[in-house]
């Protein structure tokens, strides 16, 4: 064999031996994001998402919240903060040259950057997308726990359930109606069983079309078919107004669909409903029930 | 004559090589963190505990060298390429390996095979589909025992297109969350963790370098057609063969360690033909070095330009890289 | 006699599945100057190609010194044929660089660099071919025929045994022409280097050559001196056209002269 063949092959298998190394420290190195309960109270926070720093600031700890993303401006002294980076995309740098002893992270951190913050001795801790209601109450008593907050989140929690229940009872005797929830225009997405959003529908006393829908891949044929009493449209951009009104209106020429007939097609801001903390998550439910049931709010509740 | 030619070599790869040295050395000193110049030489002498020499030496330092391993294998690998095919449009990423490397990467993200493999299922998957195109291209383009160059270029060509409409259907079928991992993945970045995957992007991009230079002068000899070439007693197949594969390599390992960033295999070479000529054993490691140079000058600008905000590195090679090209071109010929 | 530097024995090449040369079956001595000459298409350069192991013969062995050129390593082959073809490559390099590419059959196997004896080499015969003015200037910039004679400078920087040349005086004006095909026949003569000339233009080859080798539909019609290759008689079976040939009064070659259908009305009427 020539010299230089065999050089090229050795390269090949020299670089194919290192790649097989890493396999197992990729393995070992993989943390799961579990909850060290034993370390003390965290003073200096940093929140990598809009919804983090909203339930910080709600459990009382944004004293200690020393840095958030350029997307926290609610509430209204979150924007005051100092900034590093955006939900998607975290500059490393600021985050370790503030020295944070706790930086907790949303589903959409970049994995390669905690990874990264982790190596550098700092401690992550990231929440996933909460499936359900539940889910979403339990991760919100797990960060009362983490950051030294127990009782403020058990309080609200305790509270918020109390007034889920209250909404159920009351929209368990009205008449469930069809509901659409659409969360993407091209292509058509909706909200199914698999989807957080869901509990809205259910706990609005309503029936989500596309309960059983698989991955959320949907279709106007579908829609007509089912035939929804109420749509409501929750795309991005939809607050601002421009996507969110065209989309009304390319629904409104399907004249055979019920909601169109009623003129029950709704426009609702995604930060709200896509990303609630548990109180906003009432305000959203309660919108919701108003849009399914007109004569909710006549009741004792609101 | 020989002497004179060595002399300037000499100067030049001397000139290339603190033009990095001060590239890195400018790199390791800026950065969001805002550590001031003054501080810097103190950190250093504190050595290791500080959270700013972390960010110097944890942060900054590991991109530098990713930065010059990238930078230095995209490189070398356009210059190796343009050298087989004689055409100034030839990249690495047009023989499609970019294109199956995103295909590879959207596959795992789809399917979350980084839930079961770790994070390192990335670069693999990256790499598995740049050498799953490799040899697809490779195997297409071989008639005969010749691998036609004419062919090859369009194979690619063609696979890059079919690839982009493959990962955008995936795009198109997935998620949100999904969706913001291929497209970050895609756009390029220098900021790998693994320190394992930095040292062997190195390593394989130096043992590039110095198996090329196996094949310097058969590529000078090629310049002048593979007839030519075959006349002056130079294995015009085999060197085509292993000089191909390698230049695959050297991409697939790019494009898998650190996404795609374009641009960079395309015109260094040029710029480098520009001011060194054509001769390829200078032109090898003239191109590996301004390559080096270049990625981590490009690094650092879209880690500071707009901070806190980082931009794709491969969106600042596009756009300096090419107004540099373009200024350069209305200067002097473009010369192959 | 002499041992034949170049046997060709029972050639049949092609490309692809079609056979452009049939049985093909000559030698060539040292230090001789052979010229190929025969109609478009007939195969000329396909047998230079075949000699210099561009194409791999179908059928048929050919024997460089004794050796079969088809076991000979790439460079082995370089040092003993060099091949200047038709129009060479314009590049980016200047003169001298070409020119010293044709050392690369002796570089040795870890070598970089040129040694001085290769630049003495490119050196002298830069001088013999009268490229030495060129030295600096760009491949790229020079005219077509002093590109041609760069190179055959390059060429015999190989110092090779065989020298092929491929139609090189078919895009030169005539000086150049001539200027070319002396240079050959003095590098034929005092170097003993054996030539093996495709031309297209007959009475170039009759005058410059030693031996004439006549191809017509990929075989051999009539190999031998130019007064026993080009006969009225010959020319007319190959190239289907009549001529008139006579002797050139200088140098005493045959020498071919177009008719024209005028004068072979007027040929006939007298």
């Amino acid at each position: 064999m020539k010299k230089s063949r065999l050089f090229c092959l050795i390269e090949n298998w020299f670089v194919a031996f290192l790649l097989s190394l890493a396999v197992p420290c990729g393995l070992l190195a993989d943390d799961h994001d579990g909850m060290e309960k034993t370390a003390p109270a965290p003073e200096r926070i940093i929140s990598l998402g809009q919804t983090i720093t909203e339930r910080i600031y709600l459990l009382g700890a944004d004293r200690n919240l020393i840095a958030d993303t350029v997307y926290c401006v609610q509430p209204e002294d979150a924007k005051y903060k100092e900034k590093v980076g955006t939900l998607l995309q975290a500059n490393l740098e600021k985050i370790v040259a503030l020295k944070p002893d706790l930086v907790i992270a949303s589903n959409l951190a970049r994995p390669k950057q905690l990874r990264k913050l982790k190596d550098l001795g700092i401690r992550v801790v990231q929440f996933s997308y909460p499936k359900n209601f539940s889910e979403m109450c339990r991760q919100f008593l797990e960060l009362g726990e983490l950051l030294g907050k127990e009782e403020k989140a058990k309080e609200i929690i305790d509270n918020t359930k109390k007034e889920v229940a209250a909404i159920r009872m009351k929209t368990r005797n009205l008449p469930k109606k069809k509901v659409f929830i659409q969360l993407g225009i091209k292509p058509l997405h909706a909200v199914t069983r698999e989807s957080f959003l869901n509990d809205y529908i259910e706990f609005a006393g309503g029936e989500n079309i596309a309960l059983n829908e698989g991955r959320g891949a949907y279709s106007r044929e579908k829609v007509l078919r089912e035939n929804p009493e109420v749509i409501i449209i929750s795309t991005m951009g939809s607050s601002e107004g421009e996507t969110g009104k065209k989309e009304k209106e390319s629904w409104m020429k399907y004249r055979s669909i019920a909601a169109v007939k009623n003129q029950n097609i709704y426009i609702v801001n995604p930060d709200k409903i896509c990303s609630p903390t548990p109180i906003t998550f009432v305000e959203a439910l309660t919108e919701i029930a108003e849009m399914i049931h007109p004569d909710f709010s006549d009741g004792e509740l609101k | 004559m020989i002497d004179r030619r060595i002399r300037r070599w000499v100067m030049i790869i001397f000139i290339l090589t603190v033009i990095l040295i001060c590239v890195s050395v400018i790199s390791l000193c800026v950065g969001a963190a805002g550590i001031s110049l003054k501080r810097i030489p103190h950190i250093m002498w504190e050595g290791r505990g500080s959270g700013e020499y972390s960010i110097l030496f944890d942060i900054r330092l590991p991109r530098i060298i990713l930065g010059f391993a990238i930078g230095g294998a995209l490189s070398l690998a356009g210059t190796i390429l343009q050298g087989i095919f004689r055409n100034p449009l030839v990249e690495p990423y047009t023989l499609g390996i970019s294109g199956g490397a995103s295909l590879g990467v959207c596959l795992n993200i789809a399917f979350k095979w980084y839930d079961a493999v770790g994070i390192i299922a990335y670069p693999i998957s990256g790499f598995l589909g740049a050498v799953l195109v490799i040899v697809f291209v490779y195997s297409l383009s071989m008639k005969r025992g010749t691998l036609k160059t004419q062919g090859i270029l369009l194979t690619g060509v063609m696979i890059s297109f079919i690839s982009s409409s493959l990962v955008m259907l995936i795009m198109a079928l997935s998620r949100s969350e999904d969706l913001h991992g291929i497209i970050f993945w895609i756009m390029g970045s220098l900021d790998e963790p693994n320190m394992l995957l930095i040292r062997m992007a190195v390593i394989g991009a130096l043992a590039g370098l110095v198996l090329s230079y196996f094949f310097c002068l058969d590529l000078n000899a090629l310049a002048l057609g593979e007839e030519e070439a075959i006349h002056l007693g130079i294995n015009v197949e085999k060197t085509k063969r292993i000089l191909f594969i390698l230049a695959s390599i050297l991409t697939g390992l790019s494009v898998s360690v650190s996404g795609i960033i374009g641009f960079v295999g395309l015109i260094i070479p040029h710029l480098m033909r520009m001011f060194t000529g054509t001769d390829h054993r200078i032109l090898f490691v003239s191109s590996f070095l301004a390559g080096a140079s270049f990625l981590i000058l490009c690094d650092t600008l879209a880690r500071t330009v707009i901070e806190p905000f980082e931009l794709p590195v491969g969106v600042i090679t596009g756009i300096i890289g090419g107004a540099v090209f373009v200024y350069a071109l209305s200067k002097k010929q473009v010369t192959l | 006699m002499k041992k034949a530097l170049l046997n060709v024995e029972d050639l049949s090449c092609g490309y692809g599945k079609e056979l452009i040369l049939h049985d093909m079956d000559f030698k060539v001595s040292r230090g001789e100057l052979m010229c190929i000459i025969g109609p478009n298409g007939c195969g000329k350069s396909t047998l230079l190609r075949s000699i210099s192991r561009i194409l791999k013969p179908h059928r048929g062995k050919i024997f460089l010194d004794g050796e079969n050129i088809a076991r000979m390593r790439h460079k082995e082959l370089a040092q003993k044929i060099a091949v200047v073809s038709q129009t060479p490559e314009s590049t980016v390099m200047t003169v001298q660089e070409y020119i010293l590419l044709g050392r690369l059959p002796y570089f040795r196997k870890y070598q970089f660099f040129e040694t001085n004896n290769d630049e003495n080499i490119v050196q002298k015969y830069m001088e013999l071919t009268d490229a030495l003015k060129l030295k600096e200037t760009l491949m790229s910039e020079i005219s077509e025929g002093e590109r041609q004679l760069a190179s055959i400078a390059r060429a015999l920087t190989q110092e090779p045994a065989l020298l092929l040349l491929d139609e090189p005086t078919s895009h030169l004006d005539i000086t150049h022409q001539v200027q070319i095909l002396e240079l050959i026949k003095r590098l034929n003569r005092e170097l003993g280097l054996t030539v093996l000339m495709v031309l297209h233009d007959l009475n170039l080859a009759s005058e410059f050559s030693s031996r004439l080798l006549l191809l017509s539909n990929g075989s051999i019609h009539k190999i031998g001196r130019p007064e026993e290759v080009i006969t009225y008689k010959t020319i007319e079976e190959v190239y289907k056209t009549v001529v008139l040939v006579e002797k050139n009064p200088l140098s005493g070659k045959p020498c071919v002269f177009l008719v024209t259908e005028e004068e072979m009305r007027k040929e006939k009427t007298v």
